[in-house]
């Protein structure tokens, strides 16, 4: 999912970083002193997903959790993942420090739709699994979407390149759904208060 | 005669024009420089390069629009593998002249729990942080 450094063009890393540097801002300012403990546990869960490596045919894809992260953090998951981002970045590789503004909208812009589907608080339980479905796998398939859209506006050439990054992501999006479905009824048995959000 | 030229040219051409070249250079920190080409005007662009070791996959990444990709190399011998769109794919071996650090970097367990201490460390900062500004 993380864009590498050299593929993008520079206005597209500018804009992306300014856009990042402001959100980013915002997120810290909006993020409360008592929810750090949690961004800090978010951001380790978002930095030692990415080490889960699923192979798909001739390449691999890794997990994200970006879904919980956005649920429970809110606009506050730009400050968690960007901390996962930039050490993934400097001790790995991942991505890069100059896409780090790129690699920050694609990934926890979407996270927001998992905060949005909780807080439409749907009480049938069926409705319930598969929001609780949704939380999980529409944030990676939105951030799937974004990263095609951006190798794809970049370059003409990116194009086969985005196709195949987006169908690579896809069963990460059925499975990130099913994690969501599984930890959210662990959380209602053994922890209701965690998701009085 | 002279038709026959001309068409064996043009053939001799296009296939020159879809065989993929491939130019691997060592940097410095163990890294190397891997350019891949079609003809000097028409680089290969977002290919994906594969450095392998027999049949394990050591680092994958794509090449940028000069057709350049740097790598890491965590191994003496590897085979650079190319893959381009609509099938065309190039392979080179290739050995370093200068010595490999591999055994620094094999282990992530630590590097892990080094990113795991400053996660923690950077949300103490940003705990203190609001605490100061409330």
């Amino acid at each position: 999912m993380h864009i590498s450094e050299g593929v993008l063009s520079a206005n597209i890393l500018i804009a992306s970083d300014v856009i990042a540097l402001g959100i980013l801002a915002y997120a810290f300012w909006r993020l409360q002193r008592e929810q750090m403990v949690f961004a800090a546990v978010l951001s380790a869960l978002f930095f030692v997903a990415s080490f889960v490596h699923i192979p798909i045919g001739p390449t691999a894809t890794h997990l994200l959790m970006s879904g919980i992260v956005g649920l429970f953090l809110g606009v506050g998951a730009f400050v968690a993942i960007f901390v996962g981002l930039l050490l993934q970045a400097l001790l790995f590789g991942y991505g890069g420090v100059s896409v780090l503004g790129v690699n920050l909208l694609i990934i926890a812009t979407p996270a927001l739709i998992a905060r949005f589907l909780f807080q439409l608080k749907l009480q049938t339980i069926g409705t319930q699994l598969l929001v609780d479905f949704l939380m999980g796998a529409l944030p990676i398939l939105v951030s799937s979407l974004l990263l095609a859209g951006v190798l794809a506006l970049d370059n003409e050439a990116f194009l086969s390149v985005a196709i195949l990054s987006l169908l690579t992501n896809l069963p990460i999006v059925l499975l990130e759904g099913i994690f969501m479905v599984m930890i959210l009824r662990y959380l209602r048995k053994v922890s209701p208060r965690l998701l009085e959000i | 005669m002279y038709k026959i030229i001309i068409v064996l040219f043009t053939c001799t051409q296009i296939l020159f024009a879809h065989s993929l070249k491939i130019f691997v250079s060592e940097l410095e920190n163990g890294k190397i420089e891997v350019y891949a080409y079609f003809t000097k005007s028409s680089v290969c662009k977002a290919c994906e390069v594969q450095v392998k070791n027999a049949d394990k996959i050591l680092a994958q990444v794509l090449t940028d629009n000069f057709g350049k990709a740097e790598i890491l190399l965590k191994q003496k011998s590897v085979e650079i593998v190319v893959q381009a769109s609509l099938g065309h794919r190039g392979q080179v071996s290739f050995t370093a002249t200068q010595p490999t650090e591999q055994t620094k970097d094999d282990n992530p367990f630590i590097k892990i729990l080094i990113a795991l201490s400053v996660i923690a460390l950077i949300f103490l900062l940003l705990y203190n942080v609001k605490r100061s500004k409330n």
